[in-house]
C-alpha cells in the first residue's frame, strides 16, 4: 500500500473516486455555525447552513464531501473501500484539496469541506493527514467557510483535540447501532473506540462553552457540535432499539444530530441481506420523522415504539400513529391549548404551532385564520377543534373512524417513483408488501437466526 | 361609498409616502386604498394624486421603526419590494391595523388579520426568492479573475443577496447581473458595493460574458460537474425530489447543469 498509486492521476480522476467513494455518508449539513468575515480572508458561515445544489438522489450538495484517501487497512462488510474489494486507489495532497476547496467556494459551489478518509497506516497517522490538510487551508488560505471533519477512530486524543479547534463540525460514525451488529460487519472497529473520541469532543464543546471570559479570536471547540451516522437495514435490528441509541446519543452525549442511512448493498457479502426492493427509504424515512419527534416535539422513544411494537407503522407517520393510540388527549382547543400540546397534533408542526400562540394573543382563532396562516388541516383538523366545534361535525374521534380517513389522504413521501402513479393489477400482490421488504427479510433473517444469506 | 383612491409611484418611496399622505390628509382606512402604478381604474371613486417624497417617507420609516420595531420594518420593506399589485394596500392597512392599537402584541404576529398576513406572506416569498438566490446563485471566473453571476430570479433581490456575498468574498472583485430586471450589483475588491441600472450595451455585454470565461473557469466547472454526477448514490435516485428542491427555473444559470442534466 502506499501513495504511489495516485502518482499520475488527474484531479479530475481523483475527485470522482473520492468523492465517489464518500457519497454514503449521509451528514451534508453546513448548519450550527455562525460567522461572519474577517474581511482578510473568505467565507463565513450561516446558523440554518445553505443547501448549493441538489443531486440525482434529491440529496443535498452543501459541502465537498470527499474522502482524503480511499485507501484503507480496514475491513468492514458494508463498505466499498474495504481492503479486500478491488477498486481504484487514490489519494489527495494537501494542497489538491485546499485548492479544490476554495476554488469551487469562490464560485458559490458548496458551502464548504467534508473530510473524512480511509485508514491509511493507522488511525492517528490518518487524522494527522487531515490535520495538516485542514490547517493548511485555514492558515494559508484563510479559508473560514464550514469544514465538517471526520474523527477516525482510534485516532490519538490529542490529535482529534488539535482538529476540534480548526473544525466546525465533526463526526464519529457509530456504524451500526448494536455492539454485536459492529463486532460482525466492522471486525477492525471497536464500540469502545467510537465512543471515547464522541466523549472527548462533548467534553471539549462544554469546556469551550464554559470558558469564564472568552476573549476576542480565540479559538473556538468545534462550534457547530459533532453528529454521527448509523447504517439502516445491514443488522437486524429493531426500529425501538435504532431511536433508543438515538435517544441516548441525544441525552448522554449531547450531539446535534444523528443521521440514519438506508443500506445500500455495494459489496454483496454474504454476511450482508440482500436488498432486493432497493435500499430501505421507507424505514428511514419514518425513522427521520421519529428522530424530529425526539428533538423538536418533546417525545421520547419509549411512547412511539415500545419491546412488543418495535417497528413503525409503515402506513402511518410516527407522530399520526401515536396521536391514534392515544386518542383520549384529544380533540385539543386550538385557542387554549399549550404549546407542548399544539406540537403533539399530527399536522401541526413546530412553525404552525409557534404562529398559533403568537397570533391567539391578538384574536380568536377559527379554522379561516389556521388555514389563512399556512396551518395544514389535511390531517389536524381531526385532532382539534377552534371555539369549542370541530371542522367537520361529522367527524367521530375514534380510532377506526380516524385511521381510515388517514388512510385515505395519502402521505406525501419524498421517494415513490417518478411521478408514476399507476401500477399492474394483482390480485395476491400487496402494495405494502413491497414497501415493507426490508422489514420481511429482517424479521425472516431473525426468525432463522442467522441463516438467511 | 365614498372610496378614495390614492395613486403614487410603483416603488417603496412612493407607497410610503401616499401612506404619509393618507394620514396628513386624515383619510379613513377603512375606505382607503393606495395604489401603486397602474391598475384599472375604478367607478365611484375619488383619486387623488401623490407625489414621491422621499422626506415623507422616511418619516412613515421612522414611525414603523419607533411603533413596531426593527422586526416589523424588515418585513414591510421585503413586502414593497415584491412584485405584486396589491403590497401598497396591503402595506397600508397593516400599518393602520398597527396604529389604532387592533392588533395586540408585535405587529408582525398579528396573523388574524388580512393585510397583516398578506404583508407576512409577501415578505416571506421575498425572503424565500433570496435565500434561493444565496443558494443557486453561481459565479463563473473571466480573464482577469473577476468573478460575474448571472440570475434571472422572479423578484428583484440583487440587493437583498449582496451583502451576504460581499461579507463572504470581502477580496474578491465580483459582479451580480440580473438580467431581467436589469440590475447589477459591483463588488470591487476590499471595497463597498454599489448598484448600477445598466443600459443597453452593458446589458448586451452581460450576455456575452460567457466568451471571456478563464480557462481555469472551465476546469473548475468540469471538475464540479462530474463531482455532482459521482456524489448522487444510484439506488436512491429520485429526480422528483431533486426537482422540488431545486426548481428547474433556476437551472438556467447553473453551472452544473450547463451542458447536462446531473445524473
Amino acid at each position: 500500500m502506499g501513495l504511489h498509486i495516485a502518482a499520475g492521476m488527474s484531479l479530475m480522476e481523483k475527485l470522482e473516486i473520492l468523492s465517489d467513494a464518500a457519497k454514503y455518508d449521509v451528514a451534508c449539513t453546513s448548519s450550527g455555525s455562525e460567522r461572519r468575515g474577517d474581511g482578510q480572508g473568505m467565507g463565513s458561515a450561516v446558523k440554518a447552513g445553505i443547501c448549493h445544489s441538489f443531486a440525482a438522489d434529491g440529496r443535498c450538495i452543501s459541502l465537498l464531501k470527499i474522502l482524503f484517501t480511499n485507501e484503507c487497512v480496514y475491513d468492514c462488510k458494508y463498505c466499498l473501500n474495504r481492503r479486500s474489494n478491488d477498486v481504484p486507489r487514490a489519494s489527495f495532497t494537501p494542497e489538491e484539496v485546499c485548492r479544490l476547496t476554495t476554488e469551487f467556494y469562490r464560485r458559490n459551489y458548496i458551502e464548504g469541506l467534508f473530510l473524512s478518509s480511509g485508514v491509511l497506516e493507522n488511525p492517528t497517522y490518518t487524522m494527522g493527514l487531515l490535520y495538516q490538510t485542514v490547517y493548511k487551508l485555514r492558515r494559508e488560505y484563510r479559508f473560514q467557510g464550514y469544514i465538517h471533519m471526520k474523527v477516525i477512530p482510534g485516532a490519538d486524543p490529542e490529535a482529534v483535540r488539535l482538529a476540534g479547534f480548526l473544525a466546525d463540525r465533526m463526526s464519529v460514525n457509530l456504524e451500526l447501532p448494536t455492539a454485536e451488529g459492529l463486532s460482525r460487519l466492522a471486525p477492525n472497529k471497536h464500540r469502545r473506540t467510537i465512543l471515547a473520541p464522541m466523549r472527548l469532543i462533548q467534553n471539549g464543546i462544554g469546556m469551550s462553552r464554559n470558558e469564564p471570559v472568552p476573549y476576542r479570536g480565540a479559538p473556538r471547540f468545534v462550534p457547530a457540535g459533532q453528529s454521527t451516522q448509523m447504517i439502516i437495514g445491514a443488522t437486524p435490528e429493531s426500529d425501538y432499539q435504532i431511536l433508543s441509541v438515538a435517544e441516548s446519543l441525544y441525552q448522554r452525549f449531547g450531539l446535534k444530530r444523528v443521521f440514519y442511512s438506508a443500506f445500500v448493498n455495494v459489496n454483496a457479502d454474504r454476511e450482508l441481506p440482500a436488498l432486493p426492493g432497493g435500499p430501505p427509504l421507507l424505514r428511514e424515512h419514518r425513522l427521520y420523522q421519529a428522530d424530529w419527534l425526539l428533538r423538536f416535539y418533546g417525545f421520547r422513544a419509549e411512547e412511539l415504539l415500545s419491546e412488543e411494537r418495535p417497528d413503525f407503522n409503515i402506513l402511518l407517520d410516527p407522530k399520526a400513529d401515536w396521536a391514534l393510540r392515544n386518542l383520549t388527549l384529544f380533540p385539543v382547543e386550538v385557542n387554549r391549548a399549550p404549546y407542548e400540546t399544539l406540537l403533539r397534533v399530527p399536522g401541526i408542526g413546530v412553525k404552525s404551532a409557534q404562529r398559533i400562540v403568537r397570533a391567539r394573543r391578538s384574536g380568536t382563532l377559527s379554522f379561516f385564520h389556521l388555514k389563512k396562516m399556512g396551518v395544514v388541516l389535511k390531517r389536524a383538523h381531526f385532532f382539534i377543534t377552534c371555539g369549542g366545534k370541530l371542522l367537520y361535525p361529522s367527524v367521530r374521534i375514534e380510532e377506526d373512524f380516524i385511521t381510515r380517513q388517514l388512510l385515505d389522504c395519502r402521505e406525501r413521501l419524498p421517494f415513490d417513483a417518478d411521478g408514476v402513479t399507476y401500477r399492474q393489477l394483482s390480485l395476491f400482490d400487496d402494495r405494502n408488501f413491497r414497501m415493507d421488504r426490508a422489514g420481511y427479510v429482517r424479521r425472516t433473517e431473525a426468525g432463522r437466526g442467522g441463516e438467511y444469506e | 361609498m365614498n372610496r378614495t383612491i390614492l395613486t403614487c409611484e410603483d416603488t417603496a418611496e412612493g407607497i410610503l409616502t401616499a401612506v404619509y399622505q393618507a394620514y396628513a390628509w386624515k383619510l379613513q382606512p377603512e375606505s382607503t386604498e393606495i395604489q401603486a402604478g397602474e391598475a384599472d381604474l375604478c367607478l365611484f371613486a375619488f383619486y387623488r394624486r401623490v407625489e414621491t417624497d422621499a422626506a415623507l417617507a422616511e418619516k412613515v420609516a421612522a414611525t414603523v421603526i419607533h411603533r413596531f420595531g426593527e422586526e416589523a420594518w424588515e418585513d414591510i420593506s421585503y413586502a414593497l419590494a415584491a412584485h405584486d399589485a396589491g403590497r401598497g394596500q396591503a402595506v397600508y392597512q397593516a400599518v393602520a391595523a398597527g396604529l389604532s392599537g387592533r392588533i395586540r402584541g408585535p405587529l408582525m404576529q398579528g396573523l388574524t388579520d388580512g393585510a397583516v398576513r398578506k404583508v407576512f406572506e409577501l415578505s416571506r416569498h421575498m425572503h424565500r426568492e433570496a435565500q434561493r438566490m444565496i443558494q443557486f446563485l453561481r459565479f463563473r471566473e473571466l480573464e482577469g479573475g473577476v468573478l460575474f453571476a448571472r440570475i434571472e430570479p422572479c423578484e428583484n433581490v440583487t440587493a437583498l443577496v449582496t451583502p451576504h456575498f460581499a461579507d463572504r468574498f470581502p477580496l474578491e472583485n465580483f459582479v451580480i447581473a440580473d438580467t431581467g430586471h436589469r440590475i447589477a450589483a459591483v463588488h470591487p475588491a476590499g471595497k463597498a458595493w454599489f448598484l448600477i441600472w445598466p443600459d443597453g450595451e452593458t446589458a448586451e455585454r452581460f450576455e456575452r460574458m460567457s466568451e471571456r470565461y478563464s480557462a481555469a473557469e472551465k476546469e473548475m466547472a468540469e471538475l464540479f460537474r462530474r463531482f455532482c454526477v459521482s456524489t448522487g448514490i444510484r439506488e436512491r435516485k429520485n429526480r422528483k425530489l431533486q426537482q422540488q428542491l431545486l426548481p428547474l427555473r433556476y437551472r438556467g444559470t447553473m453551472t452544473e447543469f450547463d451542458r447536462q442534466e446531473i445524473l
